[in-house]
């Protein structure tokens, strides 16, 4: 037997029919559903309000450049900064030069801000976290119990400066006057040449004897502590600064020999009173307030931020 | 009883309809005065009372849930706290127009606001050594001299020195005390005192300096309101002469 199409098409319709058929309204639901849908839609989109295109500069402003505001007391205050009289004496060329200057100056910001300049350029880096650091430290005055408690935290940077006359000998190792001795010789011979000075040899005579030789790097004279730690570096000094009247230091082993201290005169640093310094306590105190003050704000920051960190980096 | 209910809907559509009407009247006569206060210029507002009238109402509920907790509902000022008198005539900041008491409005004092009124401040002279007790105890005494009140005069003669001298004190204050209106520092003859006129007060506010901080409020007051604040102040303190403020002013010290 064979199948027309009119047939299948028959066959097609005989299945549908029934279901069409059986609950009409189903027929009209699925239509009504898409067009109420699509009503709703277009209505919401209707009465949403758009914000529309600004073509009015709103009062109390005297421009809108790209949507940005230049506020109408900026523009006063500055006319009459710049004219140096009242804004209603300003001429309408001063107020014109002066507006047209502030919108330079905001095209030009918001320009540098498309040119997202602050990654560009390490100036404005720094400014910018400058500017930062001044806004977010909140200056609460200290009091007189603050600065001191500051100062008695931190006496050791209130130290006034020590003084001090020394010897410092040196004995170069493999020198032209002993070319085979070895560093241990030459210690060993430094540690003999320090206690013959202990039990009373004259200097120059345990000099000559074990070929120390002036290191050259004192005057001779009493030295201020600051003027000595130049002159024979943060090592030797830190030897030297410990030694008291007569006393001699151990050998010091550096790069040019091994060195022994004989100490002429000694004044130790005096520490200063909090009324002698306190000028400088109170800066120091702002400082450390401002200091803290960033690192509390990056500590903030930081715990607010997504940082992702490359592999084999650290933070 | 329909009838009734018929009439009773139809008064209350009635008042409803008034009131929605009355209710719309007044917020567009309000935000064209707003519009009006905003579009001329500070100063030019003067010059109109019905917009002056508007701004003072419009100010009083924004003063009381913004200013009044440091300058005091009856608008006296805080000697303890140091937050001026706005009710005289005297001005810390620039000239007293409305202009720069909207400015400071707007951007506050050492507020953190980069725009804020923010040049100095009133150094500690004592707590940074800069002056000895003995040299701060002459320059009260010439302070007290220059606001014309009792003083001892051999130690005014020497306070004189220190504040022309040492203290630097003419820097800002002038070296006639009159003070200085972008600085900030106040005018020392006119016998008006922020923080209390008294001579222990005077000492330790040498002592430990000064750096009184106000908000800046643009973006959290609206700028209509800003602007009626100002106005306000300023005829405030236009209608206040300036010998009732120093007789209050001597009072209060």
């Amino acid at each position: 037997m064979v199948q027309t199409a009119s047939d299948g098409q028959a066959k097609l319709i005989d299945r549908i029919l029934p279901i069409l058929t059986r609950r009409p309204g189903r027929t009209f639901i699925l239509p009504l559903l898409g067009g109420a849908t699509g009503l709703a839609l277009a209505l919401a989109n209707l009465f949403t309000p758009v914000a529309p295109p600004v073509t009015v500069v709103p009062a109390g402003y005297a421009a809108l450049v790209n949507g940005r505001p230049i506020l109408m007391n900026d523009f006063i205050t500055q006319a009459e900064k710049l004219s140096n009289v009242p804004f209603s004496q300003t001429t309408v060329a001063q107020k014109r030069q002066v507006l047209h200057d502030m919108i330079d100056e905001e095209l030009l910001v918001q320009r540098a801000l498309a040119l997202d300049l602050p990654e560009q350029s390490d100036e404005v880096r720094m400014e910018l976290v400058n500017s930062l650091t001044s806004i977010v430290f909140a200056q609460r005055p200290p009091t007189q119990s603050d600065l001191v408690a500051y100062f008695n935290a931190n006496r050791s940077n209130y130290l006034g400066d020590g003084q001090m006359r020394f010897r410092d000998i040196v004995l170069h190792v493999g020198s032209y006057q002993d070319v085979d001795q070895t560093i241990g010789q030459a210690q060993a011979d430094a540690t003999e040449a320090v206690y013959q000075l202990r039990a009373g040899t004259p200097l120059d005579a345990v000099m000559e004897h074990f070929g120390f030789v002036d290191s050259g790097h004192t005057s001779g004279e009493d030295e201020f502590d600051f003027a000595v730690k130049l002159h024979i570096g943060q090592a030797l000094f830190n030897v030297a600064s410990k030694l008291t009247d007569g006393e001699i230091s151990d050998p010091v082993r550096a790069s040019d020999g091994i060195h022994v201290i004989v100490m002429e005169h000694r004044q130790p640093p005096q520490p200063a009173t909090y009324e002698a310094k306190r000028e400088a306590v109170y800066s120091d105190y702002l400082q450390a307030a401002q200091r803290k003050a960033e690192q509390d704000n990056l500590k903030f920051l930081r715990a607010n931020a997504k940082i992702l960190i490359a592999s084999g980096q650290s933070d | 009883m329909p009838v009734f209910s018929h009439r009773l809907l139809i008064a209350l559509a009635a008042c409803t309809l008034l009131g929605g009407a009355a209710a719309v009247w007044e917020r567009w006569s309000t935000d064209r005065r707003d519009n009006q206060i905003l579009s001329l210029a500070p100063e030019d507002v003067l010059r109109r009372p019905d917009l002056v009238s508007f701004a003072i109402a419009e100010a009083k509920p924004v003063y009381r849930a913004r200013c009044a907790s440091c300058h005091g509902a009856d608008l006296k000022g805080n000697v303890r706290t140091g937050a001026p008198d706005l009710s005289d005539s005297v001005w810390l900041y620039d000239t007293d127009s409305v202009t720069a008491i909207e400015r400071t409005l707007l951007y506050g004092i050492r507020s953190r606001q980069p725009k804020a009124r923010n040049v100095a401040e009133m150094p500690a002279f004592g707590l940074r050594g800069l002056l000895t007790p003995a040299e701060i105890g002459d320059a009260v005494q010439y302070v007290l001299a220059l606001s014309k009140r009792p003083n001892l005069a051999e130690a005014a003669v020497a306070g004189r020195q220190i504040f022309l001298g040492k203290g630097m004190c003419y820097d800002c204050h002038g070296p006639d005390g009159s003070g200085s209106p972008d600085y900030g520092a106040p005018n020392l003859t006119v016998n008006v005192w922020n923080n209390g006129g008294d001579q222990n007060t005077i000492y330790h506010n040498i002592y430990y300096g000064l750096a009184h901080v106000c908000p800046a409020w643009y973006g959290v007051i609206p700028l209509e309101r800003i602007r009626a604040l100002a106005i306000w102040l300023h005829s405030i303190s236009h209608a206040a002469p300036a010998a009732v403020a120093s007789a209050r002013a001597i009072k209060s010290s």
